[in-house]
């Protein structure tokens, strides 16, 4: 697959690790993440984009809870997406 | 235009109602019986009323913010499956909210007619009696509604058989009341009116004594509900505001049902009296108070969720 082409099951799998921590908010709080600050409609996030998707999502559960570890183990889980999801090119060696 | 945007908000019928009250407490013309029983004068009198109903204000506040935190929270997510649920949530909550303020500034005022005019006495009991129930009657029937919506909605069912501990308690609960509310109504005919209550026994059984426990018994299943909610949600930071909420709404609900249990355990008597009943009550009201602190610390978690 191609770094440019969509890639809404990545999308989900974000979603489904956001969902662990923010339950039935984990859809809407991504979906928002994703548009307000990568600036595109959800379903095109890229593995290219994860990176900096995972900087905002620090900040914004930050905002939500004092608990670092917890913090840390939710960005730990989104950055091994990264690893996973090497079809885009950019993000592996 | 500003007065119509003024008039949705909750506060400006917190601040319009407790101003109103306050200003019945302190016109409104005092009870002979009472200044008599205290030895006060009627300015006396008042300045007691005034600082004995002035922390009302406080756990009125708390109750409008948090029916206000929550109302806000629902209409965040009221396009979502749960938005409905939580709706139904932030209107029970509404109702109770406005049955902690609405009856007793209706009651002063009753009362202060019947001081007036004794034979109005029994007319304001009975009045006093059944706005005081109709408020939390609708209130924990919304509560329970939008309570079970959002647990069914996870699949779940209130079973009987599975929360024995609320029938248990609520079975302790219910033949205590009965005893209680019977002791004062003891050796009255059926269709004798002669007792605290003003009106025939047949009527206190059926439209004081049942609702009461209807009541009681749906609230208590929709804190149970909530309970189960906040325990099984899916979601770590979502899991521990919805507990937070739950657990301010079950204070509230089980507050309020005391509160409601020792009022109509000890009748009213047509005036006001000092005793360790308003004591009681008013401990009971921090409880609530604390209740409804916690209902506005889940909301606002909750409702952070959907704005960052």
């Amino acid at each position: 697959m191609m770094a440019s082409s969509t890639d809404s099951a990545l999308y989900d799998k974000v979603v489904r690790v956001t969902k662990v921590y923010l339950g039935p908010a984990a859809d809407r709080f991504i979906s928002r993440q994703v548009q307000n600050h990568l600036h595109k409609p959800p379903q095109e996030l890229l593995t290219s984009d994860l990176v900096k998707l995972i900087d905002w999502i620090r900040v914004s559960v930050a905002l939500l809870t004092d608990d670092t570890d917890l913090i840390e183990e939710y960005t730990a889980r989104l950055e091994q997406l990264t690893v996973s999801t090497p079809e885009s090119g950019k993000n592996g060696p | 235009m500003k007065y119509l945007r003024a008039s949705k908000n909750p506060f400006f019928y917190y601040i319009a109602l407790t101003l109103t009250f306050y200003l019945l407490v302190i016109l409104l013309p005092p009870s002979g019986k009472v200044m008599a029983t205290y030895n006060l004068d009627p300015t006396e009198y008042r300045m007691l009323l005034f600082l004995i109903y002035l922390p009302l204000a406080i756990i009125w506040f708390t109750a409008f913010y948090g029916y206000n935190k929550l109302k806000q929270y629902a209409r965040s997510v009221r396009e979502t499956p749960e938005g409905l649920g939580y709706e139904g949530l932030a209107r029970g909550f509404t109702w109770l909210s406005w049955g902690l303020l609405v009856p007793v500034t209706i009651t002063i005022v009753l009362h202060a007619i019947s001081g007036q005019n004794p034979n109005f006495n029994a007319s304001a009991i009975i009045i006093s009696n059944y706005i005081s129930l109709i408020f939390p009657l609708i209130a924990f029937s919304i509560i329970n509604n939008a309570s079970h919506r959002l647990v069914s909605r996870r699949g779940e069912d209130t079973t009987l058989s599975a929360n024995k501990l609320i029938m248990i308690l609520f079975i302790v609960l219910g033949v205590a009341y009965c005893y209680l509310v019977f002791k004062h109504i003891d050796g009255h005919g059926l269709t004798d009116s002669n007792n605290p209550y003003m009106i025939p026994v047949w009527l206190i059984i059926t439209t004081i004594v049942i609702p009461y426990l209807y009541a009681w018994f749906v609230g208590l299943l929709a804190a149970y509900d909530l309970h189960r909610l906040s325990k099984r949600a899916k979601g770590v930071l979502y899991r521990q505001a919805l507990s937070l909420l739950s657990r301010g709404a079950t204070l509230v609900i089980v507050s309020l049902i005391s509160v409601q249990y020792l009022r109509s355990v000890v009748p009213r008597t047509g005036h006001f009296s000092l005793s360790m009943t308003l004591v009681t009550t008013y401990l009971i009201f921090i409880i609530m108070m604390f209740g409804f602190i916690m209902i506005s610390l889940g909301a606002s978690r909750l409702k952070r969720m959907e704005d960052i």
